[in-house]
C-alpha cells in the first residue's frame, strides 16, 4: 500500500515537472528562428533545443533559468564584436554549443560564455574557438564545467585564459581539453574547487595557475607543452594528485612553479622531460610523496627560502640534476626516496643503502653559480670532483640528504 | 688610431646606457614573482645605474621588488611602466598616474594600472577608482 502511494507521488510529481518544462526548438527556418526570441518566450525551467544551423550570437543575455541545448553543435558566432553568452540567472545549463569568434581587444576580458555572479551553472560538451576568454567565472558559485573543447587561435599577446575563475568557488572541473589560450585553467581568489581529468597543452603560458585560492584539488590532470607548465602561487592547503607534467622545455619552464604555497600536499605525480621537474620558492610545510621524476633537466630546484617541506619516497632517474639549489636550504627532509645516481651499497639487503645520499651534486651548484659551467657536463673532471665532494662534503649542502636511500622502487 | 680610441669610448658608453630594455613577452619573467610576462598592459621595469635591467609584469611586482630592495634605490637610474591605454609604451613612473579600480584585473591581483594622464583613465576613474601618483603607490599596502 506504502509503496503504491509511493509510486503515485513519483508520478504525480514527474508529471508536474514535465508538464511545467517545454521545450522550444530554435532554427532559422521555423517560426523560433533565433536564440534571443526563444529566450523571451521562455518560462523558467524551460530548456531551449537549438538545432544545427549558423546563429548570430552577441551579448545574449540570459536572464532566467533554462536549458539551452544544441543538437549537432549549432554555431554562436560573435563576429568579433563583444561577447556572446551572458548567464545571469541561477541554475543556467549550456550544453552542445560551438561558440566562437569573440572580440580581441584589451578594453575588457571578452567572453565566449560570461557567467557573471551566479549560482549552480552547468557548461558542458561545448566547442570554444576563437575567442579571447572561452569560459569567464566572476563570482560564480557551485557548478559543472565539463568536457568542454577550448581551442584558441590567437597570438600570446591576444589571448586570454581558457577557463578563469575569479572570485568563484564550489566548482568542478571535468574532463576539459584546453589548448591555445595564455593559461589553460586560472584561478585567483578562488576557493575549494575541483579540478579532475583535464587535459591542458600549448598554451602560451601556464596549463593551470593558482593565484591566491586555497583550498583546491587537482587530480589526474595532463599538462603538455605549455609555455612555462603549472604555477601555484600565493595559495595554502592544495591538493595535486596524480597529474602529469610533461614536455616543458625553456629557460624559464618548469614542470610545476611554487611560489609562497604552505601546507599543500605533491602526491603520485609524474614529472617527465621538463627543464625543471619542479620549481619551489617560499613554500612551507608541503608534503611530497610517490613522485616520479624522470628525465628532466633538474628535478627540482629548491630555493633556500623553503623550509620544513618533507620528501617521501619519491623517484629520481635520469634527471642531468636530482636538486639543485642557491643556497643552504634548512629543515627539509629528504627520506627514503630512491635515486639512480646512489652508488652505496647495500650489505644487510634489507633494501636501503648503508650510506646517506647528497642530492645536491657539486656540479649543480657550480653551474647555479656560473650557469656557463653547464657546457663541462658529463665530462671527467666535473665526474672526479662529484665523487670526491660526496665522499668528503665540504661545500654542498648537506643539510639536503637522505638517510635512508632506496635501493629498489616499488610505485 | 684615434678613432679606434672614440669607437671603443662609444662601445663603453653604449654599455652603461640606462635606458629601458624592450620586454619580449611570453619570454621574460618576472623578476619579482617568477612568472612569465604576458600582459604589456601592465608592469614595467628598473634599470639600474650600471644599466641592468630587472622586469616585472605587473605594478604589484615592481612596488614590492623596489620596496624590498630599498637599501638599494639609490642604484636605480629609472623606473618605467606600460601604459595600459597604450600597451607597450613605457611610460616614467614619476610621470605616470596609477589607476586602482576593481574592474581592472592586473596579473596579481591589485588592481593597478599606469596612464600618462588623468584625462585617459576615463570614466572608470571618476566613477569608483583611486588616482593616486608614484609615490604615493609606493606608500599604499600592496
Amino acid at each position: 500500500m506504502l509503496s503504491k502511494l509511493k509510486i503515485t507521488a513519483c508520478l504525480v510529481f514527474f508529471g508536474i515537472t514535465t508538464a511545467s518544462a517545454g521545450v522550444i526548438v530554435v532554427h532559422p527556418s521555423f517560426s523560433v528562428s533565433n536564440i534571443g526570441q526563444a529566450l523571451r518566450l521562455a518560462n523558467d525551467g524551460d530548456t531551449l533545443l537549438i538545432k544545427k544551423a549558423w546563429y548570430r550570437v552577441t551579448d545574449l543575455v540570459i536572464n532566467k533559468p533554462v536549458t539551452l541545448m544544441g543538437e549537432n553543435y549549432p554555431v554562436l558566432d560573435g563576429e568579433g564584436k563583444d561577447e556572446v553568452l551572458m548567464v545571469r540567472a541561477n541554475n543556467v545549463t549550456i550544453k552542445g554549443l560551438h561558440i566562437c569568434n569573440t572580440n580581441k581587444g584589451s578594453l575588457k576580458n571578452y567572453a565566449g560564455i560570461l557567467c557573471d555572479g551566479v549560482d549552480n551553472i552547468t557548461i558542458e560538451h561545448n566547442l570554444l574557438e576563437n575567442t579571447l576568454f572561452p569560459i569567464y567565472l566572476p563570482n560564480t558559485h557551485h557548478g559543472v564545467i565539463r568536457s568542454n573543447i577550448i581551442r584558441g587561435k590567437s597570438t600570446s599577446i591576444e589571448s586570454g585564459s581558457g577557463i578563469y575563475l575569479w572570485h568563484a568557488g564550489g566548482l568542478l572541473i571535468e574532463n576539459n581539453t584546453v589548448s591555445g589560450q595564455r593559461d589553460g585553467i586560472y584561478f585567483e581568489f578562488s576557493n575549494r574547487c575541483r579540478v579532475l581529468g583535464n587535459i591542458c597543452k600549448n598554451n602560451y603560458r601556464y596549463g593551470l595557475h593558482f593565484m591566491f585560492s586555497d583550498h583546491n584539488i587537482y587530480e589526474n590532470n595532463i599538462f603538455i607543452n605549455n609555455d612555462a607548465g603549472v604555477a601555484v602561487m600565493y595559495s595554502k592547503y592544495i591538493i595535486m594528485q596524480g597529474n602529469r607534467f610533461e614536455q616543458n622545455w625553456g629557460a624559464a619552464a618548469y614542470g610545476l612553479l611554487l611560489k609562497e604555497i604552505n601546507e599543500s600536499f605533491i602526491s603520485k605525480n609524474i614529472f617527465e622531460k621538463n627543464t625543471t621537474g619542479i620549481y619551489m620558492e617560499s613554500s612551507e610545510k608541503n608534503k611530497f610523496t610517490g613522485n616520479i621524476f624522470k628525465e628532466n633537466g633538474r628535478a627540482l630546484n629548491l630555493l633556500s627560502d623553503c623550509t620544513e617541506d618533507s620528501f617521501y619516497h619519491n623517484y629520481f632517474s635520469g634527471n642531468t640534476f636530482d636538486i639543485s639549489t642557491n643556497g643552504r636550504p634548512e629543515q627539509n627532509v629528504f627520506d627514503y626516496n630512491y635515486w639512480d645516481k646512489y652508488t652505496g651499497y647495500d650489505l644487510n639487503k634489507d633494501g636501503i643503502g648503508d650510506i646517506p645520499y647528497y642530492p645536491v651534486s657539486l656540479y649543480s651548484k657550480i653551474t647555479e653559480d656560473i650557469p656557463y659551467a653547464i657546457v663541462l657536463l658529463h665530462s671527467f673532471v666535473m665526474n672526479l670532483m662529484d665523487e670526491a665532494e660526496r665522499t668528503v662534503p665540504s661545500l654542498i649542502p648537506i643539510s639536503v640528504i637522505d638517510n635512508h636511500p632506496l635501493i629498489h622502487y616499488r610505485p | 688610431m684615434h678613432w679606434q680610441i672614440n669607437l671603443i669610448g662609444i662601445l663603453l658608453m653604449a654599455s652603461c646606457s640606462n635606458d629601458p630594455a624592450p620586454i619580449r613577452y611570453g619570454q621574460d619573467t618576472c623578476d619579482y614573482c617568477r612568472m612569465t610576462i604576458m600582459d604589456p598592459r601592465f608592469g614595467g621595469e628598473i634599470v639600474t645605474r650600471k644599466g641592468r635591467v630587472y622586469k616585472f609584469d605587473s605594478e604589484e611586482c615592481l612596488v614590492k621588488y623596489f620596496k624590498s630592495h630599498h637599501s638599494k634605490s639609490g642604484d636605480f637610474a629609472k623606473v618605467v611602466v606600460n601604459n595600459f591605454a597604450q600597451p607597450g609604451q613605457l611610460l616614467d613612473a614619476d610621470q605616470a598616474v596609477f589607476l586602482q579600480e576593481n574592474t581592472i584585473r592586473s596579473p596579481m591581483g591589485g588592481n593597478t594600472a599606469a596612464f600618462s594622464n588623468k584625462a585617459i583613465t576615463g570614466k572608470a576613474a571618476a566613477e569608483n577608482g583611486r588616482l593616486i601618483k608614484w609615490n604615493e603607490l609606493l606608500k599604499t599596502e600592496q
